[in-house]
């Protein structure tokens, strides 16, 4: 807090006058009240609230000083209070957590809190890296986004943990970390069976592949802690000892354990996993096994495999380089962000499960940043494009996996793509682009910068369709600016 | 030639490329048709029209503002040109008598400018110093306060 909380008046009153332009100090006395259009009272006491509302307009990246404005009178922190909460800003971890128990606070009981209607836009990209790594950041977004979204068919019981408390407790926390060995990445994220059954025979039946299931905890909520005991204990072992080594390859970055390919067979829940892609399939098919049948045990542990359950007034999300947020913190958030247009995933390690759950959910989704994703493949890129119809921005900017699969999906699929870049992604040729260039009518931007393997003829054509196919350092390529231009 | 009579029965003739900057005496203009009379600006004095109409004399050529996108991108404060920036560089009083006549009539560039400063004077100070500046009564009850400051305490940069 600062000087003021602890006088109105006092100290305040006597550092003031000196800090603002003397013309204000004679008009102090003479105001009193907030009276427009009185041609007694000085012109800043007669500023209209449509001129008010410009000035902190202009405020919005300076959540500082909005955040004095608020403070203020009344009327200025009606003005204000819509504003501040549309496009909130977070430089430290503190804010988010403050920020998420806010909304809890003044939840009262089950109602949302009335600022949930206000916040159109989340960005967690101006955290400092440490930051952005902190696992109890995805607990907190979590907690964000249960408050944010509103549960639109009532039938669904997704909101069972629409309390909103995530963090597990010290003991369970403890325990877990406990059973972490190893130092590498993979194995530093804490694991929870986070749809694990209440029913004891079911658990049994699935503890096994639970224990085989390295998912971020943070968004578990107490309930799982419980589940994540009876679960696990029964297993004993680390469960990356488990692991053949195959899946300790790095593109194996959604964890899942080792699956039998025989009872991957059995369910064969997604599209488009062409054989090469067989692992990654595999893993999220045993994803999607696991949470239809949690959905059919009944409706309290349902992920909402089913679309549309959740509405919000959330249109952006920014988790652009958050590591904090793992995979499977986002995969179990992905139902409850069906409201989003504009997806920032750079640099987060994103793995192509976690994308084709995404784009199960985000079918409304106009522009979408997956730049510096290594594990991105052509499968991920082509369950995107199949979902997500409406995308008219697109940046894969530096993801070496993908191919020209990728882009003949999204120039089957995307009809209103405006822009795309897929600079440095050196697995890019002629053909891949050249579908592009044809088939999607809309598109002005191509950015295949250093893609090695497109030739200078195709750069030509691309130049001659009036497509700018290099991006300039002045004008990078981004997803937030690139429609507006 | 455009004639304009502030509220202190000052006249000044202008330009009519100069005068239709504003929205309003160009609507004026076109529905009443030019005459010789004096348009009368009854909420402005002559002080304040004579800088809005150095603001217009200096702009009259500029190119017609790019249209809004309303894009969702924020726009900013900090983008003063240096003519501009000079020109606005006047005593408080006179600041904010030039921003309600750049509203009255209707001239969103000088608005711009005005609320942009504005802006700019806020940023850095505390609500007290705002108060003052703004000649702002504190209508919040001690609690009412205490409830705004902790329900927007993630707000506060520290």
């Amino acid at each position: 807090m600062d000087t003021l909380q602890a006088s109105p008046g006092g100290s305040t009153e006597a550092i003031s006058p000196a800090l603002s332009p003397p013309a204000a100090v004679s008009f102090t006395g003479s105001a009193s009240g907030v009276c427009l259009g009185d041609p007694r009272q000085p012109a800043s006491a007669r500023v209209p609230p449509e001129v008010l509302e410009e000035i902190f307009g202009l405020l919005q990246p300076h959540q500082k000083a909005l955040h004095s404005c608020m403070l203020t009178c009344r009327l200025w922190k009606e003005l204000v209070t819509p504003l501040l909460w549309r496009r909130p800003q977070f430089a430290r971890l503190s804010q988010v957590i403050k920020f998420a128990s806010t909304l809890s606070a003044t939840a009262q009981g089950r109602a949302t809190s009335h600022y949930t209607r206000l916040v159109h836009s989340l960005s967690f990209s101006r955290l400092a890296e440490a930051d952005r790594n902190h696992p109890k950041l995805a607990g907190s977004i979590g907690t964000i986004i249960h408050h944010l979204v509103a549960v639109v068919a009532p039938a669904a019981g997704p909101c069972g943990t629409g309390d909103g408390q995530f963090c597990s407790g010290p003991l369970t926390a403890l325990k877990r970390s406990k059973s972490l060995s190893r130092n590498d990445e993979e194995s530093a994220r804490p694991y929870s069976a986070i749809e694990m059954s209440t029913e004891p025979s079911a658990t049994s039946v699935y503890h096994s592949a639970a224990a085989e299931i390295p998912v971020a905890s943070d968004t578990a909520d107490s309930n799982d802690d419980s589940e994540y005991r009876v679960a696990y204990t029964p297993a004993g072992t680390d469960p990356l000892d488990l692991q053949d080594p195959q899946w300790q390859l790095p593109k194996a970055a959604s964890g899942f354990g080792p699956l039998s390919k025989s009872s991957l067979l059995l369910d064969v829940s997604l599209p488009a996993a062409d054989d090469t892609h067989l692992s990654y399939s595999g893993a999220s098919t045993s994803y999607h096994k696991r949470s239809m049948r949690n959905s059919m045990r009944g409706p309290r542990h349902s992920d909402g495999l089913s679309t549309d359950h959740y509405t919000s007034s959330l249109r952006h999300l920014d988790l652009c380089f958050c590591k904090g947020v793992r995979n499977y913190s986002l995969q179990r958030l992905a139902p409850r962000l069906s409201s989003l247009t504009s997806l920032n995933l750079a640099g987060g390690l994103r793995s192509d499960i976690t994308m084709a759950k995404l784009s199960q959910h985000l079918t409304g989704l106009r522009r979408i940043s997956l730049a510096w994703t290594a594990h991105l493949t052509d499968f991920g890129v082509g369950e995107l494009a199949q979902h997500c119809p409406r995308l008219e921005v697109i940046d894969l900017t530096h993801c070496t996996q993908i191919e020209d699969t990728s882009l003949t999906a999204i120039a089957y699929n995307l009809k209103a793509l405006k822009a795309l870049s897929v600079a440095y992604c050196t697995g890019i040729t002629d053909i891949g682009v050249r579908e592009v260039a044809t088939k999607c009518t809309k598109i002005s931007v191509l950015n295949v910068m250093k893609c090695v393997r497109v030739s200078d003829v195709m750069r030509k054509t691309l130049s001659n369709q009036s497509i700018i196919c290099e991006c300039t350092v002045a004008e990078p390529f981004s997803i937030d600016t690139q429609l507006s231009r | 030639m455009v004639k304009l009579q502030s509220s202190d029965n000052e006249e000044f003739e202008v330009g009519k490329n100069v005068a239709v900057q504003s929205v309003l005496i160009k609507n004026l203009l076109e529905d009443l048709g030019e005459s010789e009379e004096a348009i009368p600006l009854p909420n402005v004095t002559g002080k304040v029209l004579k800088k809005v109409i150095e603001y217009c004399e200096h702009h009259k050529d500029d190119p017609p503002p790019l249209r809004d996108d309303y894009d969702d991108v924020p726009k900013r404060s900090d983008d003063i040109e240096p003519w501009d920036e000079k020109f606005i560089k006047v005593d408080q009083e006179l600041l904010f008598e030039i921003l309600l006549a750049s509203n009255y009539m209707d001239i969103k560039p000088l608005l711009d400018l005005g609320c942009k400063t504005v802006a700019n004077m806020i940023r850095g100070k505390t609500p007290d110093e705002i108060r003052k500046a703004f000649n702002i009564v504190d209508d919040f009850t001690p609690e009412e306060k205490e409830q705004i400051r902790k329900e927007n305490e993630w707000a506060e940069d520290r």
